[in-house]
């Protein structure tokens, strides 16, 4: 957490700095099939963050150790590059947080994906994070979920995740860097919305129960516009197809 | 392995069938908890706790450095796990996994989003504050780490005392005043086996349970939550267990105190 | 249109590749085109393990007590057993199309109807891509078998045999179908290519 030396104002005159209101979403651009030798790809970008997912497999598990008879397993890995922030150069490798959000991150796809359909498989899931202001680990997922469908994984849903947040007294979504740095709630889900089940759940800060739900349910809101996006970046890939 | 793994299965969810837990608990209810503090004295402050058979010592050592550029006027609070080999048949020597590196967020964050310590009081003079270092040594793994790790944690930062400073050095000997603790947060840690809602899991229920959701709160706000495992949960499931997670936290803020 | 995980397909329980069954009902579980009117499903991308009914492509790798085992590429085994009226005498190295009667335990695939096919090469190209190279109504696959003037056969495992003067042109549509699936007009493409290699080849014969 920052230190509260230098908090900045991160409301204005009823909006946030940026201008959004505080349901209201950055802009959000996904592009699916991007990259010629991943089985699945998509590029997404959302405010300021600018992500690639990339999806290889099914194949066979690549080691004899970890595979499972039964179903696929899953390897994740969401990483930043070191030219990604701004402010600093970061260090190439995973560190401690980036590990964390990889194995939350793994338990969301191991949620959703088919693994039955391939026993003795393996499927590698990557999201890099290239240039990053703020809510990442849902940008990943949410561009992850996409590649996942362009490379034809079987899954049983198309999901998405986003961040709740809380600044003074007001929720808002979608919480980028500054207000990220400096708010007094933060909160990324990963939702399947067929069911509204919540597959990832990350919370740190302070809310009361009636700010908690306010958040889930303005996070839930606003899943219903990033859904949308995800399936139109899937009809543009194949829309040629189609019109044959 | 394989077929002991369905053995347990079959045992544990028996007995959720009957609407009972194999150790006899409520589905909402914690196994025992002893906490043994100032066990360690090289350590400025520990607490030692048994929650059935998990066991996780949490130790405190205070440094002296320099704080963060960013953070001028500031100490620091840095919190590590570590999941000794012998803790489980199933840990092993090696580099943290991403489970004792999840372990040490989690744990961090709830006390960290609480203000337990206020960093600014770490703060000694230009260029100079304490860096308060928790290290979470589980030593025998029977499920629930998190709450027994997140309890220890606040139990060792209310032991801990600080050590004298003079003439820039600090004097590891002399013990000088309580670290000064703000808040008390205390963590609960649910899951889910089949769609049976537990309180406090053991190792057995552990490896049968599809979703995992640990709450921490401080009485009032919800500081942390963290969900676990594959499994998912809906809203209604969760807004039932922040019911129980703020029922708990009376009980377990005395246990933390020692009262 | 275009159908994404998670959308309902009906409301009754149909077994369909791209597909899957909850509570009754039937989701779509991979990207499919949903043609309304002739209620025709295809699948875009993806194959899961084979399904009963579909061709497959595999090596024998030997035989005990009447049971052939067969290395199925990425699948492992397949088993094609001896019965009263079917007797085999294949031999170890022997490829042969078969055909899924079941699947056991959900992985072991039990085989019939097996052909070994002589001669040839088999290509194991990318899982996900298979049904954009068969293409719609086998659109695809056809096209490229007529003008290279090949065999081919298409093992929903992943393996397909091709048998013929020009399998490398054969080889270079694959691969052309692997790297672009995404790319709009794909079929005239890899139908310009082989034009294109095919004109290569006949000047280099003069």
């Amino acid at each position: 957490m920052a230190s509260s030396l230098n908090k900045p104002e991160l409301l204005k005159n009823g909006k946030r700095l940026d201008g959004r209101d505080f349901n209201q979403l950055r802009n959000l651009k996904i592009e699916a099939g991007v990259l010629k030798n991943a089985d699945g790809s998509a590029y997404l970008e959302w405010g300021n963050n600018k992500v690639i997912a990339a999806v290889f497999g099914p194949k066979e598990a690549t080691s004899k150790h970890f595979a499972d008879p039964n179903k696929a397993i899953i390897k994740c890995r969401y990483a930043m590059a070191p030219f990604s922030s701004l402010e600093e150069h970061g260090r190439t490798g995973p560190n401690r947080r980036a590990t964390e959000i990889s194995k939350v991150a793994k338990e969301v796809f191991e949620n959703v994906i088919l693994l039955n359909e391939f026993p003795g498989g393996e499927i590698d899931i990557y999201m890099e994070i290239l240039q990053s202001d703020g809510g990442t680990r849902a940008a990943g997922i949410t561009a992850a979920a996409v590649a996942l469908a362009n490379a034809g994984i079987p899954m049983k849903d198309l999901i998405y995740a986003v961040s709740a947040g809380r600044i003074d007294e007001h929720i808002v979504v979608d919480v980028d860097m500054l207000e990220d740095n400096y708010s007094d709630a933060d909160m990324p889900i990963a939702v399947s919305p067929r069911n509204n089940n919540i597959l990832l759940l990350q919370m740190d800060g302070g809310f009361t129960r009636k700010q908690f739900d306010e958040a889930i349910e303005m996070a839930l809101e606003s899943g219903k516009e990033i859904h949308k996006i995800q399936k139109d970046a899937l009809e543009r890939c194949y829309k040629n197809i189609n019109e044959k | 392995m394989e077929i002991a793994d369905a053995l347990k299965e079959s045992y544990i969810k028996g007995f959720l069938n009957e609407g009972k837990r194999a150790d006899s608990r409520g589905m909402l209810e914690f196994r025992d908890i002893r906490i043994k503090r100032g066990t360690i004295d090289h350590a400025e402050g520990s607490a030692e706790i048994e929650l059935g058979g998990t066991k996780v010592l949490a130790a405190v050592k205070l440094v002296l450095e320099s704080p963060m550029e960013d953070t001028p006027d500031q100490g620091n609070l840095i919190i590590n796990a570590e999941l000794l080999p012998f803790a489980s048949a199933e840990y092993e020597t090696g580099p943290p996994t991403p489970e004792s590196i999840e372990f040490a967020r989690v744990v961090d964050r709830g006390i960290r989003a609480g203000n337990c310590i206020d960093l600014k009081s770490l703060f000694i003079e230009e260029g100079k504050a304490w860096t308060v270092f928790v290290d979470l040594y589980v030593l025998n793994y029977d499920g629930n780490l998190l709450d027994a790790g997140e309890i220890a944690a606040m139990s060792a930062l209310l032991d801990t005392k600080v050590p004298k400073y003079e003439d820039g050095k600090a004097i590891m000997k002399e013990r000088v005043k309580k670290l000064k603790v703000d808040n008390i947060v205390a963590s609960t840690t649910f899951g889910k086996i089949d769609n049976y809602l537990l309180l406090d899991m053991d190792g057995n229920e552990e490896k049968v349970a599809n979703a995992r959701i640990t709450i921490a709160t401080d009485g009032e706000n919800i500081r942390a939550m963290q969900k676990g495992l594959n499994g998912s949960f809906d809203k209604s499931e969760i807004e039932k267990l922040l019911d129980n997670s703020f029922e708990h936290y009376g009980k377990l803020k005395k246990i933390i105190q020692n009262e | 249109m275009l159908m994404i995980p998670g959308e309902k397909l009906f409301d009754e329980p149909k077994k369909m590749n791209g597909t899957y069954v909850e509570n009754g009902a039937t989701y779509v579980s991979t990207v499919a085109i949903f043609d309304n009117e002739r209620k025709n499903f295809a699948v875009l991308e993806g194959g899961g393990m084979p399904r009963v009914e579909d061709i497959v492509i595999g090596t024998v790798s030997g035989s005990r007590n009447r049971v052939y085992n067969i290395e199925l590429s990425y699948f492992g085994k397949g088993l094609l057993i001896e019965g009263k009226y079917e007797k085999y005498s294949f031999n170890e190295g022997d490829i042969i199309s078969a055909r899924v009667k079941d699947i056991e335990y959900g992985k072991t695939v039990i085989l019939v109807q097996p052909r070994t096919l002589i001669g040839g090469t088999i290509i194991n190209m990318k899982l996900a891509r298979i049904p954009r190279f068969i293409g719609r109504e086998n659109t695809m696959v056809n096209m490229v078998s007529e003008l290279t003037k090949t065999k081919i056969i298409v093992g929903k495992n992943g393996s397909v045999w091709v048998k013929g003067e020009n399998e490398d042109i054969v080889m270079s549509a694959i691969e052309m179908v692997e790297k672009e699936s995404h790319v709009s007009g794909l079929t005239d493409k890899v139908k310009e290519m082989i034009e294109k290699k095919l004109m290569q080849k006949e000047k280099n014969k003069v």
